[in-house]
């Protein structure tokens, strides 16, 4: 293979990833900090969601999500896969975040388990049994359809049904932010 | 699991991002690692793009299998994934580099990555093309170096290779419209990674160290997993990497050679900034251990490399990162 021939080679390949199904990977290689967000604000009469929870002597109740949140000004919903940074993150938000927001309920929501009881081993074993947070166990899949959630996702929705955040824990600043405008 | 912030897995330096995240990824690009055993020389070191001296260029494809078994904490303990759990990311490689001067070789590799995952609950098959690297590799010797015996002081002198590489972001990483975490196949971020390499043949043994450094472009973020976000800036830590092999040739009477290569490899990466502000509990850390034989044929023509890397399920081999083992093959081709 020639010199020429080589570079050809490359520009065949970045041919390839910028002209074919690899659009996807734009925002990537030319990264945007244009705000999209204002359309994915948006309130709801409520989270209209009656899950499973795993409570923490291991026995399993329903919950209803819009019932918990007339008994806080707002909830808290983190989603778990129960891996270094999900744990990192739940770490954060259990240790530096819920002791300042007692009027907050607090949730870790485990879409990934497929039954309450290895959910609850992975809650043991992650050191939460005694955390004071929730475990949800979305076993229908009902939280992570309804808001699109995925690891490390964090849903703030107040008592009037708004949901104030969906995205990324990344270092809980934004969460603290958000609560702290309660 | 596909390291949700590494992607395509990760180099494992002297055996692969690769990842990654990644890769982890990345991953974490053609993270096969390098076992430069006699690159200088043709050997059959598993991995490298690294064209033998003398030689005009070099072409490689590889597959390889990256399994998980668990990760390690921020406490670098190990913990095992959800029961049920099965992670596999399945990454076809091609490399090619070509020499552009006596001293100084160009490279190019790439992948096509393809996540098969089970993880509880949760079913993900996603494939597509990972991080792509570009590189320069400066050879700071004029005559190759391997020798059968030490006779003469400057029998001694070994081979010393400087890099520059720079990886570009073409993989799906949880900034694109991807679904979720399991569906990435690259980092998200270009970097730049400076690299060192030292090495030694006196027949039959070989000897190389290498080193690499690595920065990350700060990038700025408005989506993650399909999900518009507050928009921020993003930065990773900068990555240090480091690895030892030790390998061992035999001349066979076809005079085709097989080698033998054990490496140890460990890196560690700083914690993130957002927003300027650093993440304190998003470093990482890695230490493996890889086992490759490689089959050269006389000419050095082609080489075929069959390579293990492994990770020590043992508290402190690593932090938070998950533990994974890698089995490949690779087939190279050197243009003479």
């Amino acid at each position: 293979m020639s010199f020429s021939k080589f570079f050809l080679l490359v520009a065949l390949l970045l041919t390839f990833l910028f002209g074919s199904g690899c659009k996807d990977t734009m925002n990537d290689l030319v990264p945007s900090g244009e705000n999209k967000t204002a359309s994915a604000a948006s309130t709801t009469t409520g989270t209209n969601i009656e899950i499973d929870i795993t409570v923490q002597n291991g026995s399993d109740v329903d919950i209803d999500l819009d019932t918990e949140l007339t008994k806080h000004d707002a909830i808290v919903l983190y989603f778990t896969m129960w891996c270094p940074i999900c744990n990192g993150h739940a770490d954060k938000m259990i240790a530096k975040v819920m002791p300042s927001y007692s009027n907050v309920g607090f949730y870790l929501v485990d879409y990934v388990s497929g039954s309450t009881s290895s959910s609850q081993i992975s809650l043991v074993s992650s050191g939460y049994q005694n955390a004071g947070v929730t475990l949800l166990v979305d076993l229908a899949r009902e939280i992570e359809l309804k808001y699109d959630g995925t690891m490390g996702t964090t849903i703030v929705i107040d008592a009037d049904g708004n949901i104030l955040m969906n995205e990324d824990f990344k270092d809980g600043v934004l969460l603290s932010s958000i609560l702290s405008g309660l | 699991m596909t390291h949700p912030e590494l992607g395509q897995q990760e180099a494992t330096y002297l055996s692969k991002k690769e990842m990654k995240k990644l890769i982890i990824l990345f991953l974490l690009s053609l993270n096969t690692g390098n076992i430069y055993a006699a690159s200088c020389c043709g050997g059959s070191g598993g991995g490298s793009v690294t064209i033998p001296k003398f030689m005009p260029q070099v072409a490689k494809v590889g597959l390889s299998q990256e399994t998980y078994d668990g990760f390690w904490n921020q406490k670098g303990e190990v913990l095992a994934d959800p029961t049920g759990s099965n992670l596999t990311q399945t990454r076809f490689e091609f490399a090619y580099a070509k020499r552009l001067t006596p001293n100084l070789q160009a490279n190019l590799s790439a992948s096509w990555v393809k996540n098969d995952n089970v993880y509880s609950g949760v079913q993900s098959h996603t494939q597509g093309l990972g991080d792509t690297k570009l590189g320069l590799l400066y050879e700071n010797f004029d005559n190759i170096t391997c020798v059968n015996e030490i006779t003469r002081p400057e029998d001694w002198q070994p081979a010393n290779y400087y890099g520059l590489n720079l990886t570009l972001p073409t993989g799906l990483s949880p900034y694109d419209d991807v679904d979720s975490s399991f569906d990435i196949t690259g980092r998200g971020f270009y970097a730049l990674e400076a690299t060192a390499l030292v090495e030694k043949t006196v027949y039959p043994y070989t000897v190389s160290l290498n080193g690499g450094y690595t920065l990350y472009k700060a990038r700025m973020i408005n989506q993650e997993t399909g999900n518009y976000v507050t928009p921020y800036k993003k930065q990773l830590g900068d990555r240090f990497s480091i690895g030892l092999t030790l390998s061992y040739t035999w001349f066979l009477d076809s005079l085709d050679q097989a080698t033998l290569n054990l490496s140890q490899s460990k890196f560690s990466e700083d914690a993130a900034k957002i927003n300027g502000a650093t993440d304190p509990d998003t470093d990482l850390a890695k230490q493996s251990q890889g086992l490759s034989l490689g089959y050269a044929t006389m000419d050095q023509s082609w080489v075929v490399t069959l390579g293990l890397n492994a990770a020590l399920k043992q508290t402190g081999a690593g932090k938070n990162f998950p533990i994974t083992n890698t089995t490949s093959l690779g087939l190279t081709h050197v243009f003479h």
